[in-house]
């Protein structure tokens, strides 16, 4: 006679297995399926795109993307006036001024429009000096943004 | 293939392995949510500026601010912190990962990986079984006056003699189907498999972004010292070599998962050896000194639970759960005289949850970080809830650990915040940002603040010996810096 189990909430029991493991729940091996190639794939995917600083979700830690060492500088022009550089500190937190220096295209996009909002403001720009992990200098990365417009200018293959 | 893959997600592993997985890396979570995490709270909403990770965030979500952000780590923490004292459920699971990936993918502030690693593992772990320790290592005394608790002790010995397999690797302990446990497995395997495909670039392997990291890092240094390493191939070797080890550990984990079905015991001995790859790796990563949280801690804990022999994790489990046990029989056998299915019993435990969560409340006050009071306000909102509706299910008796579970949190968390130097540096680097972006009433208050809860080893600073310990607490120059641009100002 085949005893009472005391199951736990996923259906197996303490002690032993419980359920018959030939023959789990067929929405557990879909969820498992889809679970690991969600996985794979997310990751993967950062090698076949255009922005090779976008490391997120890609398991790139410290690559050398992350390394490269970068100073941003900011630019704006206001109605009537020369373009002047910008302190960004005095405008938004160090850790986002980090973020903008690895080249974080959203963030930079963000920053640019957020300065855009000033009263007066014409146009924004934010340059990047990059040096890679060799030491090699690379070719500033300049992203701009014209208020009026709101016509946005980024580099149509960011360089590595 | 597919009974293979079926074989591997669902055949049984030793059931201490997921309960010590799922325990432990809750018991971290909860510690590292309100020490480690917490402190950084203070650059949420600067400006009101935030770039969330997910564009549906940024469109629908709340205002990100400090508050927000803080009172969120602390709820993660409570609730993780009430899982490891009291049998976990699925929901809170959800709850929790729910919690957690908001907390990190709210703004891009939080770029750390490993956080979304986390999710991952969180999301596997609502999956495992969610035992007792009771449940896993065995009671330690049944109740004589009880015949029917005899009986049921007797079924589990039953159960848990048959399900002993004497010529696998968990030979004598109980062993469960836990596919959530090994998703782990197979999640830290991609990780660290990915990771080695990063490291695999031309420039990695020459070694410059290893020099870059660690160039200047005493601890590396020491090692390139200890080992006698020619300085100009030491970084290219210790590169390929990390490239090498991560490729070990992926495939490790694989195997590791389903360690316990070896049957020989030289198989055995090989995977507990494998435990020196990650242990050796991370320990590495902390001597560098690398700036990556408690990344390490979870990790070298994970894989402890995977590669150790299974005797031992149960073994290990049975000690760290004795007092567990003990006290839950004692709280069983006080229970059983004092429970009823009346309203009286009912409304006595309504009375205790609600008295929990205004502790939980005052204990949030206490906290004293933007979102505290919050946070734990809510915590004793979602108890009172909960209590009440396993009341209202005739689930007195599953009330009660979650009330002593949830207050046992709580003071947990005002503890660990009050003896720690979590608010000191949070308020600090408020001070320090409001100073740089010229709102020096602000910084001010920030740094009066910061300097009510200076750690002690602040009181050190005319030691030479700390020069961090005196960057680090010189807070008073700077308060005192800010009053005089203030008074500067007004005049």
């Amino acid at each position: 006679m085949a005893e009472p189990k005391e199951t736990q909430d996923d259906g197996s029991a303490p002690g032993d297995v419980g359920a018959d493991p030939s023959a789990p729940p067929r929405w557990v091996e879909i969820l498992i399926a889809v679970f690991v190639a969600f996985q794979l794939i997310v990751p993967a995917t950062y090698y076949l795109r255009d922005d090779p600083y976008d490391e997120r979700f890609a398991w790139r830690m410290f690559s050398n993307i992350r390394l490269y060492q970068c100073r941003p500088t900011a630019f704006e022009r206001r109605e009537g006036a020369a373009e002047a550089p910008v302190q960004l500190t005095r405008h938004v937190h160090q850790a986002w001024i980090n973020t903008v220096a690895r080249n974080r295209v959203d963030v930079i996009v963000a920053m640019l429009d957020k300065r855009c909002e000033e009263p007066d403001m014409e146009r924004v720009r934010l340059v990047n000096e990059c040096h890679k992990t060799d030491g090699e200098e690379l070719e500033p990365i300049e992203y701009a943004l014209e208020c009026r417009t709101g016509r946005l200018t980024v580099p149509e293959a960011l360089p590595r | 293939m597919i009974e293979r893959l079926r074989h591997y997600f669902h055949a049984p592993v030793a059931a201490a392995r997921p309960y010590l997985l799922l325990k432990g890396v809750l018991l971290l979570l909860a510690f590292d949510a309100w020490i480690e995490m917490t402190e950084h709270g203070g650059r949420y909403g600067v400006g009101d500026f935030n770039v969330a990770h997910f564009t549906v965030l940024d469109a629908v979500g709340p205002g990100v601010t400090a508050d927000l952000y803080v009172g969120t780590l602390l709820l993660v923490g409570l609730l993780s912190l009430s899982m490891v004292l009291a049998r976990p459920h699925r929901v809170g699971m959800a709850c929790l990962c729910a919690l957690y990936t908001y907390a990190w993918s709210m703004s891009m502030l939080d770029s750390y990986q490993h956080h979304y690693l986390l999710t991952l593992l969180l999301f596997s772990l609502a999956f495992a079984p969610l035992q007792t320790s009771s449940e896993v290592f065995g009671r330690l005394s049944t109740s004589a006056a009880d015949p029917e608790e005899l009986r049921r002790e007797a079924r589990r010995r039953k159960r848990r003699r048959r399900s002993v397999e004497p010529t696998g690797g968990a030979a004598g302990v109980p062993r469960v189907s836990a596919w959530g446990y090994v998703s782990v497995a197979v999640t830290c395997a991609i990780v660290y498999g990915y990771t080695s495909i990063t490291k695999m670039e031309g420039d990695w392997r020459e070694g410059h972004a290893l020099r870059r990291l660690a160039g200047d890092n005493p601890g590396a240094l020491s090692i390139r010292d200890a080992l006698g390493a020619d300085p100009e191939t030491f970084w290219s070797d210790l590169a390929h070599s990390a490239i090498l080890i991560q490729i070990v550990i992926a495939v490790g984990y694989l195997i590791a998962a389903r360690q316990d079905d070896l049957r020989r015991p030289a198989w055995r001995v090989i995977v507990a050896l494998w435990v020196a790859a990650p242990l050796s790796f991370h320990v590495g990563a902390e001597h560098m000194d690398l700036k990556i949280g408690w990344f390490s801690y979870y990790m070298m804990y994970v894989a402890l639970v995977f590669f150790l022999p299974a005797q031992w994790l149960h073994a290990a489990g049975w000690v760290a759960t004795w007092p567990v046990r003990r006290l839950t029989e004692l709280w069983a056998g006080w229970t059983k005289t004092e429970d009823g299915d009346g309203d009286d019993e009912r409304l006595s435990i309504l009375v205790l949850a609600v008295a929990a969560g205004g502790v939980l409340a005052l204990l949030g006050h206490l906290v004293d970080l933007p979102g505290s009071l919050v946070a734990g306000a809510v915590g004793g909102i979602a108890l009172v809830l909960g209590v009440g509706w396993l009341s209202s299910k005739g689930r007195v008796i599953q009330a009660r650990p979650w009330i002593l579970a949830a207050g046992a949190a709580g003071l947990a968390m005002w503890l660990s915040i009050a003896s720690s130097s979590v608010r000191y540096d949070y308020y600090r680097f408020v001070g320090g940002d409001m100073r740089r972006r010229g709102e020096l009433e602000r910084s001010l208050e920030a740094y009066e603040k910061a300097n009510r809860y200076a750690p002690s080893e602040c009181e050190a600073l005319h030691d030479e010996r700390l020069p961090e310990a005196r960057r680090r607490c010189d807070r008073r120059r700077e308060e005192a810096q800010v009053r005089a641009q203030l008074r500067g100002g007004g005049s």
